[in-house]
């Protein structure tokens, strides 16, 4: 039976070969086990931290937008969360049921389709942000007020090929 | 009278078969109903296989640098706020139009064509404001 094995696993299985000083151990089934456990057991704790950083961008965004209003240099108090998103904006990071990043802006008033836009396209022309969202699992930017019943959206994968982030 | 009993016998035989074909039916159903579910999810797993998703083939180090990549808050606060007035300001007084036939010109329309490029950017824009002044003598009021 041929086993194949990703990049990553054959730095682990090398690694393991050459700690063990024993003949290479690759075909043999208990290290195979171990390392795919191992392989999960990595997996599980990069779920952990993404999720962790997700939280903490949502924070950090909140806290900015907190702070701006308080100095005055923002008219509106703008509040992110996180939403289901929208399934026709997938792509291969999306995160299931957690794809949708959501500015909503605390204006009291509804706002104008301009305002929404102009701050979808701030944060959408912002290279770093929008690879760091892709990245961590948003596929979908939406803004609305919380009054009336505009909103806009837009697909995080439209804006990624800024700067060379596919190949 | 024979026939009267003889009619209730054949009536109890009938409801005796229709009772025992009765669990009979159902378990078919079952079956059946089973069968179309497993038979639906397969072609969705297929459709879904044939579905080639963005970013698949995005390589780790890639994503890895760009979950790790910092984020100026303050900058996308005030770039949210601040920006759109600040490139209207730029953009008038910056404008190449104003240094024609002068030894600005050419630093000018460079300056003009890096406000276009980072309209939506507070920092960037705060930064060609300080060069416009320092390098098109420009006093903004």
């Amino acid at each position: 039976m041929k086993l194949r094995f990703s990049a990553s696993e054959h730095f682990i299985l090398g690694l393991s070969c050459h700690l063990k000083t024993e003949k290479c151990a690759i075909l043999k089934h208990k290290p195979i086990i171990e390392i795919i456990m191992w392989h999960k057991i990595m997996e599980i704790s990069e779920w952990f931290g993404d999720m962790a950083e997700r939280y903490r961008l949502v924070k950090d965004f909140n806290k900015a937008a907190k702070t701006s209003f308080i100095l005055g240099n923002a008219p509106t108090l703008l509040e992110a969360k996180i939403t289901k998103g929208d399934s026709a904006y997938r792509h291969a990071f999306s995160k299931w049921m957690g794809g949708g990043f959501r500015i909503k802006a605390l204006s009291g008033r509804p706002l104008e389709k301009s305002e929404l836009i102009e701050i979808g396209k701030v944060v959408l022309n912002n290279e770093i942000l929008t690879r760091k969202m892709i990245s961590l699992g948003w596929d979908t930017l939406e803004v609305h007020a919380n009054q009336g019943y505009n909103g806009a959206k837009w697909a995080l994968k439209d804006y990624a090929n800024i700067g060379g982030f596919l190949n | 009278m024979n026939n009267i009993l003889l009619q209730k016998k054949i009536d109890t035989i009938a409801n005796t078969v229709i009772d025992n074909n009765e669990p009979l039916l159902s378990i078919w159903l079952w079956i059946a109903l089973i069968e179309f579910m497993i038979i639906v999810f397969l072609i969705v797993k297929l459709k879904k296989n044939h579905h080639v998703l963005k970013f698949e083939n995005l390589s780790k180090e890639k994503m890895k640098s760009a979950k790790e990549s910092e984020i100026d808050m303050t900058n996308l606060m005030n770039s949210i706020n601040k920006s759109k007035e600040l490139y209207k300001e730029l953009s008038r007084y910056c404008h190449p139009d104003r240094f024609i036939n002068t030894d600005k010109q050419k630093t000018a329309e460079e300056i003009f064509q890096e406000i276009s490029k980072h309209k939506r950017d507070f920092k960037k824009l705060s930064e060609l404001k300080e060069k416009a002044i320092d390098v098109l003598n420009i006093n903004f009021k």
